[in-house]
């Protein structure tokens, strides 16, 4: 396996007369996600696996009792860790971080942490003296296109996943109950931020495409490797179920029309709501499971009626 | 104890394997022969990257640890001459464990099978097979492959990879024993895990025949 | 046949050892003698330096041992920190606990450390914490003082104002004192040990053997101080602050209280741990020897190169043999089947590390029982 990826002009212009008949390679809509397939731990809290073509990642997200920063005491801290390791694909290296890299890792990082999507209030267990801080670790294992998405995606699902023990006070000493003593308690999420990355191909030539007129550039959703190679330009959209934008991201690349965004935004709300959906059913399949498995039925006090 | 192996996982690495063995689950890719860094070249050999990732948080002194003792079992397993000039560059990523942050016996255990399969599946020349088992003294008794919270109260604990020919564990290649023991002790211990890596190895080549079986399927 | 004089190329000892050390290697051990000029089973000799100079003249510095081994010298310190134990289950599930090695080669050169010194460092953490030597209980900080303004004796003399109250020794006043949540917070001592490394030729198995002996060393005569509080700083004074984001106000202590190490050596008690006599961690290499045949050898002194070498293969008797204490560069590169015991009186080991890098020349288990058996009986003469 070859560190970088160099694909044939042949390959580049199979893509591209695909495109323009309206086909991509794997015979997908342009505005269509690849399946997911996911894995929640039903062990542990906070471990998911997800997959979606080619590309796989897992996230674990775990907690600690720290001190909080001196400006901030009421507010417990959110850590997102994404170094893409050499695992995922040659072209990342493990010591020292790319430009994509880092790209990534910012985007992920602002639709997750700076939107406010974890309340970080409730993490608070005394004030200026002890927080909870909630780490969260994705470990990128195959890289097969649309990182940022996936890794999104998978984050909030293991954040939605995850269930801290519970804690007791009693005169400044705090007790933190096993998590086979008291039942964990779930994060406080104020809203899931899905990310949605559009990429653009121009079929004709640059000059046609600043000019305007004739600018019929192409807008594909979920790429995989070889579209993501070629790709002219790339948006991301964050958005949430409220129908809030919370971050859009060019970085150059191929202009597109104004119009065009807003549209992808519409177009784009009917798939964040498919994906916050997911979230929530699987998390809810993975609780009932575990209420089965661990009888938690025999601990209920009320009656049913 | 049964490992859970799945192969050829990752489309991206030469090689990988995921396993799970007891409480811990390990993910191994393994990328090469690949063109080195110049500092990392060697003339008549081989060289190994490792990088061994936690399974939270990012890495540090303690994976650089478990980074130098696989190396040093892997580079006197994997035959180097082969590939001169060329680097095998070995990722290891730690996804579930069950052991407190002082202990490594089972995070490093995983990790040698783990790249064994990994390492089959990469297709890289090997001078033999190798099995991996983890042993500790209770009070007074010999336990194979503790749980964590057993590993913290034991005895002593010892990490012991046994060279496999003809189905025989005839080398011991690799012993890391840690705690308070006896010579008696521990010689007791490397006479019943012999026969503990032969019933492993046994396994693992009905997971590779099964795999060999599956990788030559004209789909 | 065109023959073109083809010059050998000689070589002075030094220089084949850097270029070729796996030969020069060889060629020591088939005359019999290792390049360190030690025999196959000889130790290198340790000084410990019996000084607390160190202590004495640096009141941060509690415990310290300096140890040379020919031309390496190993400096160690050790200083104290102070944590609150912010977490209580985790205190109680760990009984035992470890010290924090930073190890420094230094070989004139700067930067971050190198692989080879976090990994002595890793490996010494984690092999103190192993062995069970520490327990947690003797790092906590019981008994916390109070110091406390006299305000009548303020006039007469200056120095003499403050005065230390602890519990256990002034019982009679502590009575009189109100304590406020601030004291029950729960604290303890982490030993930080500096170890600076002054070496050059050095393999890694023996600079772990030499930072071992020094820390084991260090902690015999560790004494930890005690510790107060100022009595101001046991006020809780809270203040109230809007938070950022909702308009919910809180109160946060203001206080930060610092712990304060009470100097006086006097005050000082001795780490209780359990430290069994005689500790001491040996190193190994085994390697494969060819002995030549002393009359074969008389015989083809005459003789050219290539009937010599022929010769030679026939004679060979190879041997694995076990060589103590590897130094050097020639030994460090091309000894690759390594073995680290650590022993003490009783008999028992506290660790094993074997690796069987070289095909060739194998750890037997025989070889395995010959080393440990050095190892006890080098324990009973000069481990600490």
């Amino acid at each position: 396996m070859s560190r970088n990826l160099e694909l044939s002009t042949n390959q580049k212009t199979y893509l591209h007369e695909g495109l323009k008949n309206g086909i991509r390679l794997s015979n997908r809509d342009f505005l269509k996600f690849r399946d997911i397939d996911i894995y929640l731990s039903t062990d542990e809290f906070g471990y998911v696996e997800v997959s979606i073509g080619n590309t796989k990642i897992s996230v674990r997200v775990s907690s600690q009792i720290i001190k909080p920063y001196e400006d901030r005491p009421f507010e417990g801290i959110l850590t997102i860790n994404s170094e893409i390791s050499s695992m995922s694909s040659l072209k990342f290296d493990t010591n020292s971080r790319s430009q994509e890299e880092v790209l990534i890792s910012r985007i992920i990082e602002k639709a997750i942490r700076r939107s406010n999507s974890l309340d970080l209030e409730n993490l608070c267990i005394v004030a200026g003296e002890k927080v909870w801080e909630i780490i969260v670790d994705l470990n990128f294992w195959n890289f097969d296109g649309n990182l940022i998405d996936i890794g999104c995606f998978a984050s909030m699902l293991a954040l939605s996943h995850f269930k801290k023990p519970d804690i007791s006070i009693l005169n400044d000493e705090i007790k933190i109950y096993d998590i086979n003593e008291r039942e964990p308690v779930n994060l406080s999420i104020l809203h899931i931020p899905i990310c949605l990355t559009f990429s653009f191909f121009n079929l004709n030539s640059k000059e046609m495409n600043i000019k305007g007129d004739e600018a019929n550039e192409i807008c594909l959703l979920d790429c995989d490797l070889i579209e993501e190679t070629y790709r002219d330009g790339f948006l991301v959209i964050t958005l949430n179920k409220n129908r809030e934008l919370i971050q859009l991201s060019k970085n150059g690349g191929l202009p597109i029309d104004a119009q065009q965004l807003l549209e992808l935004c519409m177009k784009g709300q009917s798939i964040v709501d498919e994906l916050t959906n997911l979230i929530k059913t699987k998390i809810k399949e993975n609780e009932e499971e575990r209420y089965k498995s661990n009888n938690l039925g025999l601990l209920e006090a009320t009656a049913d009626r | 104890m049964a490992f859970q192996v799945k192969t050829s996982i990752l489309s991206n690495s030469d090689g990988s394997a995921e396993l799970i063995i007891g409480g811990t689950k390990v993910l191994v890719s393994i990328s090469g022969p690949i063109e080195p860094k110049i500092r990392q070249e060697l003339p008549n050999q081989a060289s190994l990257d490792i990088i061994i990732r936690p399974y939270k948080g990012l890495s540090t002194t303690r994976e650089k640890l478990l980074e130098d003792k696989l190396r040093q079992l892997l580079q006197s397993i994997i035959i180097r001459y082969k590939y001169p000039r060329q680097l095998i560059q070995i990722v290891v990523q730690f996804l579930i464990i069950d052991e407190i942050e002082e202990f490594t016996c089972n995070e490093l255990n995983a990790a040698i099978n783990c790249c064994y399969f990994a390492l089959i599946d990469a297709d890289l020349a090997l001078y033999s097979s190798f099995v991996s088992v983890v042993a500790c003294i209770n009070s007074g008794n010999l336990l194979l492959n503790p749980p964590g919270d057993i590993l913290i109260n034991s005895d002593s604990h010892h990490v012991i990879c046994y060279n496999i020919e003809n189905q025989k564990a005839n080398k011991l290649l690799f012993l890391e024993s840690d705690g308070e023991f006896t010579e008696e002790t521990l010689f007791t211990i490397l006479a019943k895990t012999v026969s503990e890596a032969e019933t492993l190895h046994q396994e693992q080549r009905k997971i590779i025949q099964a795999k060999i079986e599956n990788d030559y399927i004209w789909k | 046949m065109s023959e073109a004089e083809l010059q050998q190329v000689k070589f002075p000892p030094e220089i084949l050892d850097r270029i070729a050390p796996d030969i020069s290697l060889k060629r020591h051990f088939a005359i019999g003698v290792r390049p360190n000029l030690r025999n196959f089973t000889e130790f290198k000799p340790i000084e410990i330096a019996n000084s607390s100079q160190l202590q004495e003249s640096n009141n941060n510095v509690i415990s310290s041992s300096i140890i040379k081994s020919g031309s390496t010298t190993i400096i160690n310190t050790i200083t104290l920190g102070i944590i609150e134990n912010i977490n209580p289950n985790e205190e109680k599930k760990k009984k035992f606990t470890t010290i924090y090695p930073n190890v420094e080669i230094l070989r004139g050169r700067s930067g971050a450390p190198t692989d080879e010194e976090m990994i002595l460092s890793q490996n010494l953490y984690e092999t103190i914490y192993k062995s069970k030597i520490i327990p947690s209980e003797s790092l906590k900080i019981n008994n916390l003082g109070i110091s406390i303004n006299n305000e009548e004796e303020e006039e007469k003399e200056k120095d003499a104002k403050q005065e230390i109250l602890y519990p256990d020794l002034n019982s009679n006043e502590w009575q009189y004192i109100n304590l406020s949540n601030q004291y029950n917070k729960s604290y303890s001592f982490i030993l930080l040990s500096s170890i600076k490394v002054y070496s050059k030729s050095q393999s890694t198995n023996s600079l772990f053997d030499l930072c071992y002996l020094s820390i084991i060393n260090c902690l015999k005569n560790l004494k930890l101080p005690r510790c107060y509080i100022n009595e101001s700083n046991l006020l809780s004074t809270k203040i109230s602050i809007r938070s950022r984001k909702s308009n919910v106000r809180g109160l946060i202590n203001t206080n930060n209280n610092k712990l304060n190490l009470n100097l006086d050596l006097n005050r000082t008690e001795k780490i209780k741990l359990n430290l069994t006599d005689g500790l001491i961690s040996s190193n190994y290499g085994v390697v494969d020897i060819i002995k030549k045949e002393k009359e074969s050898e008389s015989e083809n002194e005459n003789e050219n190169e290539n009937e010599n070498e022929k010769n030679n293969e026939k004679n060979k008797l190879i041997e694995t043999i076990l060589l103590c204490d590897l130094e050097g560069e020639a030994e460090e590169t091309s000894i690759l089947s390594r073995l680290t015991v650590i022993t003490n009186k009783k008999g028992t080991m506290n660790k094993i590390s074997l690796i069987n890098g070289d095909l060739n020349s194998e750890i037997t288990f025989d070889i395995l029982k010959k080393a440990i058996e050095i190892s006890q009986k080098r324990s009973l003469q000069q481990g600490v």
